[in-house]
C-alpha cells in the first residue's frame, strides 16, 4: 500500500480519537516516516556527558540513517552521517570511544572527527590528484542543538531552534534536568534492547499512557510490595499509603491517584502523578537498600531541588514520564532510577530501546551508584518485561488484515484539556488519560502529509 | 592418585549441581533457585559494547556502570517474586526454556571452601506461538561448599557469585524474564 495523504487522514483521525492499526505495520507508511518524520524532527543523539574531550565519539541513528557524534575541537558536537562518500559504508563500528580519525574499512578513505576527508589512498596514481577532498567529507547533519546537556540533531533547514520546538516542554524536563546546580550526566553503560513493536507504540506510551501502569506494572509493584510479619504494616511502594494485605497491591487505585498530563503541538507530552514527601521517600526507603541511598538523597536535596524549581514543578507531574517528539523518552525518579533513553525504529515491526542512568552531577558517587543499581533491577527487569510482552503481542495481532483495519480507541480524556492555573501548556486535568497521545498523532500527521518540508504548526 | 580421585569427585558435585540448578530453572521452581543463592550473592552482567581495537577488553561495563543483572539477593528475590505473581504477562503462559550448560573449569577460590567455577551456557527460549530466544554466554561463579563433607541434605553448595557475559551486543529478546 502506497502511503498517500487522503488515506493517512483516515488512519489518523486524532479528533475522533481513531488511530488505524495500519500505521504500525505497513511498510509503505514506514518508509514515509523514516523519509518525512525523523530527518525533519529534532532527534536526540546523545547526552553531553558521554562525549567529555575532544575526538570522543558515539555512534547512533536518527530514525534509520546511521550517525556517528563526535565532540570537535572546540568543544562543539557534530554529528554527520555514518556511511562513506565512496561506497557507503560505516565508517565507525564502534559503540563509542574516542578516535580523531576513521578509517573507511572498505578502501580506506579517512575522515576526522569533523567528517573532513583527510586522506584518500592512491590520491595520486588512482584519481591523478584530481578529486577534491574538501568536496567529499562525511555528510553533515547541518543542526545540532543542546538544551541542558541533551542534545539533539535535525536535517530540516525549517525547523525552529531546539528550545522554540521543546516550547512549553522545557519546563517539564527541566524537572528531571535542573534538579540541582551542575546539571546531570549519564552513568556509563546502557541498556539496548530490539523490541519486537512499532515504534509509536513506545512513543504514544510515553507521552501520555499511565494508564498502562495500573495492570501491565502490577506485577512489579506487587514483587516489590514489601512482605512484613505483620500485613498490616505493609505500604505501596509508590504512593506510601498502607496496604492492608501484604504484597497484593491496589495498584488500579493508584493510578487514581491526583497528578496532569501535559500535550504539546509539536507532538511531546508528559504524564504524571504529583509526588508527595511521603511518597518520594517512604515506599523507597522500605524497598532495599539501594532505594533507601536513594530515598535519603532525595529527603537531603529536597530544599534545594524545591528552591530552584519550586514546589509545583518538584513535586508535580514531570516527575513521571515524557516524549520530546519523535523518540526521546524519559522516567524521573522511578523506583531510585532516573532514565532517559530513545526508541529507534528498526522497520516497522520492531524498535530498539536504548536506555541510560541519569543522574546530578553533583550527586555524591555512592548515591550514583545506587542510581545505577536500581536502573538494573527497575526499568529493564521488572517493568520492561511486561511493556515487551505487550509490544510484542500489539504487533503480533496486527498481522491480519482485518485487526490491522480497525479503528484504535483513542478518545479517553477527550475535551477535558486547556490551561492550567499551575502547569504551563495545554494540561489534562487527571494523570491518566489520551490526549497527548492524540496530539502525538496529530503531529505525526502533519509530518507525513507534508511532503516536502518540515510542517508548521497552524493554529486551531 | 587419591588427588585424581578426589579433584573427579570435586568435579562430579559441582557438575551435578550446576545441572540441578538449570533443572529448577527450566522447571520454574525459581523459589528453589533462590534457596542455591547465597546471602551475599552478586549476580552481575554487564552490558556489551562495541569498541574499537584499541579499547579490546573494555567491551563489557565496568563495575558500577549500568549493566543487564546488578543485583542482590533482596532483588534477585524480587524477580522471583514477580515470577509468582498472576498478572506478570511476561511469564503468562510460561516460556519453554532449556538450560544447556557445558565447558566446566574448576580452580580453587579466594577463600576456603571455595571454587572458582566457569561454564558455558546455552539457553533456548520457546513461547506463545512461535517466539525464540537464543542466549549464549559463560558464567564465572564462586561457589561455596556449604558443611564439612559438602552438606548433608541439600545440594552441597551455594553460588556466592555469579558473573554474566552474555554475548550479545543489542539484547535480542524483547525482555530477560530468564536467570542464567
Ligand atoms: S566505501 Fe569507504 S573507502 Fe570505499
Ligand atoms: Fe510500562
Amino acid at each position: 500500500m502506497g502511503a498517500d495523504d487522503t488515506k493517512l487522514e483516515d488512519l489518523v483521525r486524532w479528533r475522533e480519537g481513531l488511530v488505524s492499526g495500519e500505521i504500525f505495520v505497513d511498510p509503505g507508511i514506514h518508509r514515509q516516516e523514516t523519509e518525512r518524520v525523523f530527518p525533519r524532527a529534532w532527534n536526540y543523539l546523545v547526552h553531553e556527558s558521554q562525549l567529555r574531550q575532544p575526538g570522543d565519539f558515539v555512534t547512533t541513528f536518527i530514525g534509520a540513517d546511521p550517525v556517528l557524534v563526535a565532540r570537535q575541537r572546540d568543544g562543539s558536537i557534530a554529528a554527520m552521517l555514518n556511511s562513506c562518500r565512496h561506497r557507503g559504508m560505516a565508517v565507525c563500528r564502534a559503540d563509542a570511544g574516542h578516535s580523531r580519525a576513521f578509517t573507511c574499512p572498505f578502501h580506506g578513505w579517512t575522515y576526522d572527527e569533523a567528517g573532513r576527508l583527510i586522506n584518500v589512498p592512491n590520491l595520486e596514481n588512482g584519481y591523478r590528484g584530481q578529486l577534491d577532498t574538501g568536496a567529499w567529507g562525511l555528510t553533515p547533519v547541518p543542526r545540532v542543538e543542546g538544551y541542558k546537556g541533551l542534545v539533539f540533531a535535525t536535517f530540516s533547514p525549517d525547523a525552529p531552534s531546539l528550545v522554540d520546538y521543546l516550547g512549553e516542554m522545557a519546563w517539564y524536563l527541566d524537572c528531571l534536568l535542573d534538579r540541582r546546580e551542575g546539571g546531570t550526566e549519564v552513568t556509563g553503560g546502557v541498556h539496548k534492547i530490539r523490541m519486537h513493536g512499532n515504534w509509536k507504540l513506545i512513543a504514544e506510551q510515553f507521552a501520555g499512557d499511565n494508564y498502562h501502569a495500573g495492570i501491565t506494572h502490577a506485577s512489579a509493584a506487587s514483587a516489590l510490595a514489601p512482605v512484613t510479619a505483620d500485613p498490616a504494616g505493609a505500604t505501596d511502594p509508590i504512593s506510601a499509603d498502607p496496604v492492608p494485605t501484604g504484597r497484593a497491591m491496589r495498584f488500579t487505585t493508584a493510578m487514581a491517584r491526583p497528578g496532569r498530563q501535559f500535550s504539546h503541538r509539536q507532538g511531546h507530552g508528559v504524564a504524571g502523578f504529583f509526588t508527595s514527601d511521603k511518597a518520594l521517600t517512604g515506599g523507597l526507603r522500605q524497598m532495599a537498600r539501594d532505594q533507601a541511598v536513594v530515598a535519603d538523597y532525595y529527603e537531603a536535596t529536597d530544599v534545594e531541588v524545591t528552591n530552584r524549581l519550586g514546589a509545583e514543578r518538584a513535586k508535580g507531574p514531570s516527575g513521571t514520564a515524557g516524549l520530546v517528539f519523535p523518540t526521546f523518552i524519559y522516567l524521573a525518579g522511578v523506583f531510585g532510577a532516573s532514565t532517559i533513553g530513545v526508541a529507534h525504529p528498526v522497520g516497522p515491526e520492531h524498535f530498539e530501546l536504548w536506555r541510560w542512568c541519569l543522574v546530578d552531577a553533583a550527586a555524591p558517587p555512592e548515591v550514583k551508584a545506587a542510581m545505577v543499581r536500581c536502573h538494573a533491577v527497575w526499568p529493564l527487569g521488572l517493568a520492561d518485561a511486561d511493556d515487551g510482552e505487550n509490544w510484542s503481542a500489539v504487533q503480533a495481532a496486527l498481522q491480519g488484515p482485518m485487526a490491522r483495519r480497525q479503528l484504535f480507541n483513542y478518545q479517553m480524556g477527550m475535551g477535558l484539556a486547556g490551561p492550567d492555573p499551575v502547569y504551563p501548556g495545554t494540561v489534562s486535568p487527571e494523570p491518566i488519560g489520551e490526549e497527548p497521545q492524540r496530539a502525538f498523532y496529530r503531529r505525526w500527521l502533519e509530518y507525513m502529509t507534508s511532503p516536502d518540508s518540515w510542517p508548521e504548526v497552524v493554529a486551531d | 592418585m587419591s588427588a585424581t580421585l578426589d579433584a573427579l569427585a570435586l568435579r562430579l558435585s559441582i557438575e551435578e549441581f550446576l545441572y540441578l540448578e538449570a533443572e529448577l530453572l527450566d522447571d520454574h521452581r525459581y523459589d528453589d533457585w533462590l534457596a542455591l543463592l547465597a546471602d551475599d550473592i552478586h549476580y552481575w552482567a554487564p552490558t556489551q559494547a562495541n569498541r574499537l581495537r584499541r579499547d579490546r577488553g573494555r567491551e563489557a561495563s565496568a563495575p558500577g556502570e549500568v549493566a543487564l543483572f546488578d543485583d542482590d539477593k533482596t532483588t534477585l528475590g524480587w524477580r522471583v517474586r514477580q515470577m509468582g505473581v498472576v498478572t506478570h504477562w511476561a511469564e503468562d503462559p510460561p516460556s519453554r526454556t532449556r538450560h544447556l550448560v557445558s565447558n566446566i573449569r574448576i580452580a580453587p577460590g579466594e577463600a576456603a571452601g571455595e571454587y572458582a567455577v566457569r561454564s558455558n551456557f546455552l539457553c533456548y527460549r520457546n513461547r506463545l506461538r512461535d517466539e525464540v530466544d537464543l542466549w549464549a554466554g559463560e558464567r564465572h561463579d564462586v561457589l561455596r561448599r556449604v558443611g564439612e563433607d559438602g552438606g548433608t541434605d541439600g545440594p552441597g553448595w551455594l553460588i556466592a557469585r555469579r558473573a554474566i557475559t552474555l554475548d550479545q551486543n543489542v539484547v535480542l529478546s524483547k525482555n530477560l524474564s530468564v536467570f542464567f
